[in-house]
């Protein structure tokens, strides 16, 4: 009977890919997962694989703005074992809810804010000269990632005011306000200094000096791989390879880890 | 290219999971719509129907508050397993049955009510339980029609965004989905790799809907055969 062959075939097939997935992803118990900002997915992503070469230990990480993924773990109890977040919306939320490690004090890196401009972008030299432009301009939803904040806060100093929606596009992380002055659809965007520099189709067209942009590394407590978390984040931090990595792509990693505690390995 | 190919894998595993649910339930669903009078078959479903009338992002909040900390599999999950299950691949296949669902039980009522009900009748006259007649009568005529449906409700499940990516996040390597990974190439400008996975959605979607057709076309030829038989 072909008619019961084939579903019977198509039953097989459905069984074998549940008892397939059900062994095959339990090796995830053991591998600690960090979410963290989107401005640090390339050089976490290549941390990692320094990381994993060394020790043969993996992570697993979820990239995007810190303020969402902050609010994911906190309000709606995603798995993270830990972040590296940017700015110090995230970090309340983190601290607030208890989930701050006491182990391990966390690090603290920096980067810069600056105005970027496709190739062909000419220089600025205020961010009311910006306005004036008429153009369109890039930055990440202040409502999801710091950059965003750190970029309305920086227009509100300067006193000039926006027509969002009109000249202000707003993406869901700063690395996707980034992608947009690549790709033309903005002319330019507020993103950080570390963002420009991981890019060859984009320049730096002004350096907002007044903003500092400052990252939050912690383990989460309690978390199940909580102590392999901050094993990574230490490593990232401790090891001049990895330390390289961050410097080269333009974070200032002079900064030093708050509060007491010894750097571990 | 290798994380190419594990997406697309934990995409089939998520959306083949997501097919086991929607199977049988969808055929018990439209077995009760097409062959049964009751109470609450109007509210049935509207119910089962919805997801195709809700904002999929919806369908994924509400999934949220009850796999999350807050909702009551959430709780019991997390005290059985000590996690919940947002943010994980298994909330990413409800959340694809859940909005395939509706694809999934029209189409096996479209197959269920091609069947000469005479037949049944015929069946169960001889001395058939229900289950024997649905077994043995009804499935072996509508099953070009059923599979039709799996399939239809399968690239459904490969294809869900907005429901995944609220309930299980976007986490590569353990809830990123093709489309999930496309939106996440194309927020970091990373085109080329974009275009490669919406090449290969595009392929799966052509050959899955090619075969639901081909196997539609058939059927209806099949099922005016038997008619005609019947008379």
């Amino acid at each position: 009977m072909t008619t019961r062959r084939t579903v019977g075939f198509v039953l097989t097939l459905i069984c074998v890919a549940i008892l397939a997935s059900c062994g095959g992803k339990s090796p995830n118990e053991s591998v600690p997962l960090i979410f963290a900002a989107a401005s640090l997915s390339d050089v976490l992503t290549e941390s990692a694989e320094i990381y994993e070469s060394d020790t043969g230990k993996r992570v697993d990480f979820s990239f995007g703005g810190s303020i969402a993924l902050a609010n994911q773990i906190v309000k709606l109890g995603a798995p993270a074992d830990g972040v590296l977040f940017a700015g110090g919306e995230p970090r309340r939320l983190i601290r607030e809810a208890g989930l701050e490690s006491a182990a391990d004090a966390p690090w603290l890196i920096s980067t810069s804010l600056v105005v970027i401009g496709g190739a062909d972008a000419l220089p600025i030299n205020s961010l009311n000269d910006l306005v004036i432009s008429g153009e369109r301009v890039a930055v990440a939803n202040p409502e999801l990632a710091p950059a965003g904040r750190y970029a309305m806060q920086a227009l509100a100093n300067a006193g000039v005011s926006v027509d969002i929606g009109l000249q202000l596009i707003f993406t869901s992380d700063v690395r996707a306000a980034l992608a947009a002055v690549e790709s033309g659809n903005a002319k330019y965007g507020i993103v950080y200094g570390t963002d420009a520099y991981s890019s060859a189709r984009v320049v730096t067209v002004m350096e907002i000096d007044s903003f500092a942009g400052d990252y939050f590394f912690t383990g989460i407590a309690g978390a199940q791989n909580g102590r392999a978390a901050q094993t990574f984040i230490n490593y990232v931090v401790d090891e001049p390879e990895t330390r390289e990595v961050l410097e080269s792509a333009g974070f200032d990693i002079s900064v030093k880890r708050i509060g007491p505690g010894k750097p571990g390995g | 290219m290798n994380s190419d190919i594990s997406i697309v894998a934990l995409s089939l595993q998520i959306a083949l999971v997501a097919t086991a649910v929607t199977l049988p339930l969808g055929m018990f669903v439209a077995w009760l719509l097409v062959r049964k009078q009751f109470r609450g078959k109007f509210a049935l479903d509207v119910i089962v129907s919805l997801p195709l009338a809700l904002p999929p992002v919806v369908i994924g909040y509400a999934l949220l508050w009850v796999v999350g900390t807050n909702g009551w599999i959430g709780q019991l999950s997390e005290s059985w397993f000590g996690s919940t299950l947002a943010f994980t691949w298994i909330a990413a296949a409800l959340a694809a049955a859940i909005v395939s669902l509706p694809l999934v039980v029209r189409s096996f009522a479209a197959a269920l009510a091609g069947v000469d009900p005479r037949l049944e009748i015929a069946a169960r006259g001889l001395g058939a339980g229900s289950v024997r007649t649905f077994v043995t009568i009804t499935l072996p005529l509508a099953y070009r029609g059923v599979i039709a449906g799996v399939l239809l409700g399968f690239v459904r499940a490969l294809s869900e965004f907005g429901a995944t990516i609220v309930v299980a996040g976007n986490i590569p390597g353990r809830t990123q989905t093709v489309p999930s990974a496309i939106f996440t190439r194309i927020s970091s400008g990373d085109t080329d790799a974009a275009w490669r996975l919406a090449l290969v959605s595009v392929v799966l979607g052509v050959v899955a809907l090619g075969v639901h057709n081909w196997l539609l076309k058939r059927s209806a030829n099949g099922v005016a055969n038997t008619n005609g038989r019947a008379k």
